[in-house]
């Protein structure tokens, strides 16, 4: 029986819009699959041996949440861009994001250093971008083999994500206001790391974005390329496409 | 003149947006008369001779509210009370148009206002700056403060809230009037460094928190942002008694002499000379306990056998005074329980007036209340722990009043539960009850509270992303979904984000055969009404806007009772 181990970073300070239900998807999605899951809480001070991971993942948390685990995701930070760059496959959203990328200006001027893991930096800003999100990952969907090439989402961060090098956006805006306010991109990719500002939470209305993430680890721990099976979404898909009307009937709101 | 025209408007649009039924009349009056009149709220209030009582918080504040306004009614008050309607400026600003005659004359006594925590400061400014000539009325704390009003963070988004959401950004107008008329009236309190001592009181009497938790989030931004929104507007009402939830850590802060007092730097310089390791704490910040409790009245459970259910939806477990993780030796719900900083000695205040001897039962709680040395049996028609700390904040705002234990339990006894909060009603013979929803914490304690009779029952799930409701529903994954795999024969899901709600439910494991989905909340109800069974119990659980069109069905079938008439 194949078995996989999350990593859930910072469960308490980080987990502020939901995004527990990250976690609960990729779990729910494994078992139905016959994949043992065994999860552990990584929290401040624990000494997490990164190698025996094979998905890391890192939610949002509010502001005061991020500087308490700044500190030690640093400490963390090159055991964890040692496991990327072989193959890790990691899940950072909003707050967790930002501190995966190279640091984060607050708009206070205070800087928070980032592990580097994305090349990418992070700068405070007096708008908030708040609403519903629909992005087109075209080019993403074509590396998970799926066929739906779109995620759905909620956005909301006053911080705006600039990517540099090596790491690409995960999707270009159809819908919502993205990294950087602008409605251009949204999200980082760096090898088999995500980054991204989707709440909702993100996984459980785009399931091929966490069979993706399944698979991957599957792949890396395994080292099979065969497709998992396919599980019946279609209350995950109808939530998907409604989320969609949704976005496009209500108004965002730009604070 | 404008003060009469202003009111004569309000009283006309009240009158006719109740006969045509559009949304009660609770806002639009107010708002047109604070367009023609922006004084309008502070001249008003002037003329409740014992000033007001602010109840605000995230959930419980509406209940509070009503049970306030019911035992200060009980003690022979005449009451002004939004309660029930728009807890806005405006919502306030229609009350007291609607209450006053056309002089502006009030013949109620005292104002209970319930306040939106956004628009906590908006409100406290409106009734600061009333005392006009009133150097004489500040209390000794407003010695040698900042002026008022030109510091006060009002957010762009304040005053977006609890209406009936079909369009809100209007709304931002009329506070950022109210904003601009404010910071053209703080020149009075240039001055105030003189403040004698004695003199008027001020107009806000007493300010109650009943709890800050994560809420529409999208609204405000963060937890903590809601908890410094409020914190900016306390420190402009310093003659106003602080009413305080002891058991929940964001609230307990407000109280810490950091916000409550200016002088906290100089009071810290010369306490540092004294050493007395009992009040660590207390000591850091330069106050003793005693001269905490003169302005601080607090109130929480001591209850050793009661716990929390859930782990989930403890949005905050840190200290906010050093942001070390917080030692909880007991968590009633949330992050709300006994706890203690490690760290800085931050720790739970003792509460004056205190509940023990819980006992939830399926449609009650009784419990044993103490105030000070007195105490009292309560047997409250309510269900839900959270229900006992509204209990408490009333009890603490009646003993403030030195309104008597007895008038305070009679009066709490035989409650009638406020609008969409445990209202009850029966539809073809068949028993339901709406629980208002609207976020983890309150849902958690919702269905814990449902879930304490083993019988079989039906559940009607209404999900809204209205303005008035929170845009973002990701809280859906922070309650506790998974309670419904128990007890439950049917689950109806509708309103805008039912398909949200179906996926919830899958995820936590909830059997598809057992849901329904009705998008619209009329063929949702009827379908609910129809698979309750006989001896079953409709449990309706809608976020704001789906209660207000729940209600409005229910209401057309004579089921109900319009609100606002």
């Amino acid at each position: 029986m194949q078995s996989l181990t999350i990593y859930h970073m910072y469960p308490d300070a980080m987990n502020l819009y939901g995004d527990l239900g990250n976690v609960i998807t990729l779990k729910r999605r494994m078992l139905e699959r016959g994949i043992s899951v065994d999860i552990v809480n990584v929290g401040r001070g624990s000494r997490a041996d990164f190698s025996r991971a094979d998905i890391v993942f890192l939610g949002g948390g509010q502001d005061r949440g991020q500087k308490i685990i700044a500190e030690d995701l640093a400490k963390k930070g090159p055991a964890i861009k040692k496991e990327v760059e072989r193959g890790l496959v990691a899940l950072t959203i909003c707050g967790g994001f930002q501190l995966f990328g190279k640091y984060f200006k607050t708009k206070e001027g205070e800087m928070l250093e980032g592990i580097s893991v994305f090349d990418a930096y992070t700068v405070g800003s007096d708008k908030r971008c708040i609403g519903n999100v629909v992005l087109d990952i075209e080019d993403e969907a074509k590396k998970w083999k799926s066929s739906l090439n779109t995620l759905v989402g909620f956005e909301n961060h006053s911080g705006l994500t600039y990517l540099e090098g090596k790491t690409k956006p995960l999707g270009k805006v159809k819908i919502g206001y993205g990294n950087t306010s602008d409605k251009k991109y949204e999200g980082a990719v760096y090898n088999n790391c995500y980054g991204t500002y989707l709440h909702g939470p993100v996984l459980p209305k785009n399931p091929h974005f966490a069979d993706h993430l399944i698979q991957m680890a599957i792949n890396r721990k395994y080292g099979s390329w065969a497709r998992m099976k396919k599980i019946d979404d279609e209350i995950e898909l109808s939530a998907h496409k409604a989320a969609i009307l949704r976005a496009k009937s209500a108004k965002t709101v730009h604070i | 003149m404008k003060k009469i025209f202003a009111i004569f408007v309000a009283k006309q649009t009240g009158f006719w947006s109740r006969i045509f039924g559009r949304g009660g009349g609770a806002a639009l009056p107010g708002l047109l008369a604070m367009k023609i009149y922006p004084e309008i709220v502070k001249e008003l209030t002037k003329n409740l001779e014992k000033g007001v009582i602010l109840v605000t918080g995230t959930n419980g504040k509406t209940t509070t509210s009503k049970m306030i306004v019911e035992i200060l009614e009980a003690s022979g008050l005449k009451v002004l009370s939004n309660s029930g309607g728009s807890n806005l400026t405006r919502g306030i600003a229609s009350e007291l148009a609607s209450k006053s005659n056309i002089f502006g004359k009030i013949k109620e006594e005292i104002g209970v206002y319930e306040v939106d925590e956004a628009t906590m400061p908006e409100i406290i400014n409106n009734l600061q700056f009333t005392i006009q000539n009133g150097l004489d009325s500040l209390p000794r704390r407003q010695a040698g403060r900042r002026s008022l009003s030109s510091e006060v963070w009002i957010p762009a988004s304040a005053g977006m809230t609890k209406e009936d959401g079909n369009d809100s950004r209007q709304r931002d107008s009329s506070a950022q009037h109210s904003v601009e008329s404010v910071g053209t009236t703080h020149a009075p309190f240039q001055g105030a460094g003189q403040a004698k001592e004695g003199g008027n009181d001020n107009l806000t009497k007493a300010i109650v928190i009943t709890n800050i938790f994560r809420d529409q989030l999208d609204r405000y931004g963060e937890v903590d942002k809601t908890a410094a929104i409020i914190e900016e507007a306390i420190k402009n009402a310093p003659g106003a008694k602080l009413i305080l939830n002891a058991d929940d850590p964001m609230v307990a802060s407000l109280g810490l002499p950091s916000v409550i007092s200016s002088e906290t730097e100089e009071t810290l310089e010369k306490n540092k000379k004294r050493d007395s390791s009992a009040r660590r704490f207390a000591k850091s910040v330069g106050m003793t306990n005693s001269q905490r409790q003169k302005i601080v009245l607090y109130f929480g459970i001591e209850d050793p056998r009661i716990s929390a259910g859930s782990e989930l939806a403890i949005d905050s477990k840190d200290c906010l005074v050093c942001g070390n993780e917080l030692n909880y030796s007991k968590r009633y719900y949330g992050h709300v329980g006994i706890y203690e900083c490690p760290k800085c000695g931050f720790t739970r205040p003792n509460p004056k007036i205190s509940a023990k001897d819980i006992k939830l039962n399926a449609e009650n709680i009784s419990t044993k209340i103490t105030i000070k040395r007195e105490s009292f049996e309560l047997k409250l028609p309510m269900v839900g722990l959270y229900n006992i700390y509204n209990a408490l904040a009333a009890t603490a705002v009646a003993s403030f009043l030195d309104i008597k234990s007895i008038t305070i339990a009679k009066t709490l006894s035989h409650l009638k539960p406020a609008f969409g909060r445990m209202e009850s009603f029966e539809k073809d013979g068949k028993k339901a009850v709406i629980h208002l929803v609207k976020n983890p914490t309150g849902f958690n304690q919702v269905v814990e509270a449902i879930s304490s009779t083993r019988k079989p029952k039906t559940a009607l799930l209404i999900l809204n992303d209205n303005f008035a409701d929170g845009t973002d529903i990701s809280w859906i994954w922070d309650s506790e979904y998974e309670i419904f795999k128990n007890y439950f024969s049917n689950i109806i899901v509708s309103g805008i984000r039912s398909e949200d709600l179906r996926l919830r439910l899958k995820y936590a494991d909830v059997s598809s055969r057992i849901i329904t989905v009705k998008k619209d909340i009329g063929e949702a109800l009827e379908a609910a009404i129809k698979k309750t069974g006989p001896d079953e119990k409709l449990y309706i659980l809608p976020t704001y806007t789906a209660m207000l069109e729940l209600r409005n069905i229910l209401v057309k079938e004579k089921i109900l009772d319009n609100y606002w008439t």
